[in-house]
C-alpha cells in the first residue's frame, strides 16, 4: 500500500510543483519582466534580474498553494482515499509528505536558480542562503496553518474552518498589537539579531511547528468517518 | 479456503442515538447476499463498519480472524463501492470519472483495468465527464464499475440499482451473476428494488430500526412464510396461535402474512387460500406496521 501511496502522492506533488513553477514564472514575467526590459538592462541583465527574483515568486506561489491545498486534501482526498481502503494513518502521512515535498521542491528549485545565477558564493552567498531558509520556514509555517485548518475542517466541517480562521485572526491581531507596542526600531533590531543566524532557526521553527500540527492531524483524524 | 467476514456485537451511536444495535453477522465467501431494510434502518452504516470506513462504537469486525480496522492486509480483501456524491465538502465534485477510476486503480490491489474499461463501455459511461455533471443513474454505473473491477473477495454495493433504468438494471444483474459464477466472489448488495433483485440473492439480510431482524437462505425463508387469505373467521381459526406480521382487511375478507418457525406448520382443513409471498411482500409484512 505504501508503494501505491507514493505513486499517487508523487503524481500530485509533481503536478503541484509544476503549477507553482509555472504560475511563478508567469507572475515574474508579468510583473517584473517589463521593468527589466524598460530599464535598458539588456537580455543578460534582464535574465539575471529574473533569476534573482524567481525564487521569491516561487515562495509566493508556495505560500499561496500551502494556504489553500491542505483544506482540499483533508476534506476531499482523505475521505476518498479511505473509501479506497487506504488506512487513515497512510492517507494523512501522504497528505503531510506531499506538502513537505512541494515545500522542499520549491526551496530546492529556488536554491538551484540562485546557484545558477552565481548568487550563492562568497560573503553575499551566505545571506542569500539565509533567505532560502527564510523562504522554506515561511512555507512551512503557512503550510502548518493550512494543515491545522484542514484538520479542523475534516473533523468539524465548516464550523472547524471558521474556528481556524478566527484563531488566525486573533493571533494576527495579538502579534500586530505586540509589534506596534514594541515599536519599529526594537522590532528591526530583533530581526537583524535573528538574521545573523542566517534564518536556519526559522526553518527549524517551521519544521517543529509542522511536526506539531502533523501530530494534531493524526490525533484528530484517527477515527475519521467517510460519509456520503 | 472459505473466507469469513465476521461482525460481533457491532453497535453505532451518533450524537447519543443508537443507529445500529448489537449486530452479529457472518458473511461467507462465495455467496450473494441481499441487504434490505427501510430508509434509516442502518444499511449504509452497517456496510461502512464492515469495511472499516467508519469505526464501530462497540463490537468488532474481522476478516478471517484479522481485525479490519486500519489493517491494510485485511482491507485488501474488501471493497465498498458507496454512492457517489455530486457535491464534495468543498463544493461541486469536480473530479472526472476517469480520475476517480484512476484513484481506484491505484489503491485497489486487484483492480482489473480491462474489465473497468469494458464495463464503462457497456454502460455507455463518458469517463471524461465530471462527477457533478452525471445523472443519478450514471453515478450508479460508476459505483458498479468500481465494485466489479475491484475484484475484491468481499464486495459491497450500496443501492447500486438506484437511478438505473430497467434496461441498465437487467444489465447490472446479468453482469453481476456472470462475475459471481466466474470468480465465486462474495457480493453484498443493498437495495430497495427487492422484487427484481431477490432472484439473485442466495441469502437475505434484513435490518429493521438498527437491529438485525434475520439472515437466512432466501429460498428457505420464503418457504416458511405464508400469506393466508379468505373469510375473516376462517383465517382467524387457521392462524390461531401463530404470530401475524401483517394483515389486510377488505369487508368480510382478511389476508395475513406469517413467518413460521422452523418445524412449525399451518393447521390444515380450513377454507382459506395459502400462498408463499414474494420477498418484497414478506419484507413489507416484517418491517411495515405490525399487526396486533
Amino acid at each position: 500500500m505504501w508503494k501505491r501511496s507514493v505513486k499517487f502522492w508523487g503524481g500530485v506533488s509533481l503536478q503541484s510543483l509544476g503549477i507553482c513553477m509555472g504560475l511563478a514564472l508567469v507572475f515574474l514575467v508579468f510583473f517584473a519582466g517589463g521593468s527589466f526590459a524598460a530599464g535598458g538592462l539588456g537580455i543578460r541583465g534582464s535574465v539575471g534580474g529574473l533569476l534573482l527574483l524567481y525564487p521569491y515568486y516561487l515562495t509566493l506561489m508556495g505560500v499561496f498553494y500551502m494556504s489553500l491545498s491542505a483544506l482540499g486534501c483533508f476534506r476531499s482526498y482523505l475521505p476518498l482515499l479511505v473509501s479506497f481502503n487506504v488506512t487513515r494513518k497512510q492517507a494523512i502521512c501522504g497528505i503531510l509528505l506531499h506538502h513537505l515535498a512541494v515545500i522542499l521542491g520549491l526551496v530546492g528549485l529556488g536554491a538551484f536558480v540562485w546557484f545558477l545565477a552565481g548568487l550563492l558564493g562568497g560573503e553575499a552567498g551566505g545571506e542569500m542562503a539565509g533567505l532560502i531558509w527564510l523562504m522554506g520556514g515561511t512555507m512551512l509555517l503557512v503550510g502548518s496553518f493550512g494543515i491545522f485548518l484542514g484538520t479542523l475542517g475534516s473533523r468539524w466541517g465548516k464550523l472547524g474552518q471558521i474556528l481556524g480562521v478566527a484563531m488566525a485572526a486573533v493571533m494576527g491581531g495579538v502579534t500586530g498589537a505586540g509589534v506596534a507596542a514594541a515599536g519599529k526600531e526594537k522590532v528591526w533590531a530583533g530581526f537583524n539579531r535573528l538574521a545573523e543566524g542566517r534564518f536556519l532557526w526559522f526553518m527549524l521553527l517551521g519544521l517543529a511547528v509542522f511536526a506539531l500540527v502533523s501530530a494534531f492531524a493524526f490525533l484528530v483524524n484517527r477515527k475519521m468517518e467517510v460519509r456520503n | 479456503m472459505m473466507s469469513k467476514l465476521t461482525a460481533k456485537g457491532i453497535s453505532k451511536v451518533y450524537n447519543g442515538k443508537e443507529v445500529l444495535h448489537e449486530v452479529d453477522l457472518e458473511l461467507e465467501s462465495g455467496k450473494i447476499y441481499g441487504l434490505i431494510g427501510r430508509n434509516g434502518a442502518g444499511k449504509t452504516t452497517l456496510l461502512s463498519m464492515l469495511t472499516a470506513q467508519n469505526p464501530v462504537t462497540r463490537g468488532s469486525v474481522t476478516l478471517d480472524g484479522k481485525p479490519m480496522w486500519e489493517n491494510p492486509e485485511a482491507l485488501e480483501g474488501v471493497c465498498f463501492s458507496r454512492e457517489l456524491n455530486p457535491v464534495s465538502p468543498n463544493g461541486a465534485n469536480t473530479m472526472k470519472v476517469k480520475e476517480y477510476l484512476r484513484v481506484a486503480a491505484t489503491f485497489l490491489p486487484h483492480w482489473d483495468r480491462e474489465m473497468a474499461q469494458r464495463l464503462a463501455g457497456e454502460f455507455g459511461l463518458d469517463v471524461g465527464k465530471r462527477i457533478s455533471k452525471l445523472s443519478k443513474g450514471m453515478m450508479s454505473m460508476v459505483t458498479i464499475v468500481v465494485a466489479l473491477a475491484s475484484k475484491a473477495r468481499f464486495t459491497f454495493l450500496d443501492e447500486p440499482a438506484a437511478g438505473l433504468d430497467v434496461v441498465a438494471r437487467e444489465k447490472f444483474y446479468r453482469i453481476l451473476m456472470e462475475e459471481y459464477l466466474d470468480t465465486g466472489r462474495t457480493f453484498v448488495v443493498s437495495t430497495h428494488i427487492i422484487e427484481e433483485a431477490s432472484d439473485i440473492f442466495e441469502e437475505v439480510i434484513i435490518l429493521d430500526k438498527g437491529k438485525l431482524l434475520l439472515k437466512e437462505n432466501t429460498q428457505e425463508l420464503l418457504e416458511r412464510s405464508y400469506h393466508v387469505s379468505g373469510h375473516t373467521e376462517e383465517v382467524e381459526r387457521a392462524v390461531s396461535g401463530k404470530k401475524v406480521y401483517h394483515e389486510e382487511t377488505m369487508g368480510r375478507s382478511r389476508g395475513v402474512t406469517l413467518l413460521l418457525q422452523p418445524g412449525e406448520e399451518l393447521r390444515p382443513g380450513y377454507d382459506v387460500s395459502i400462498q408463499h409471498p414474494s420477498l418484497q411482500k414478506l419484507f413489507v409484512a416484517l418491517c411495515g406496521e405490525e399487526a396486533d
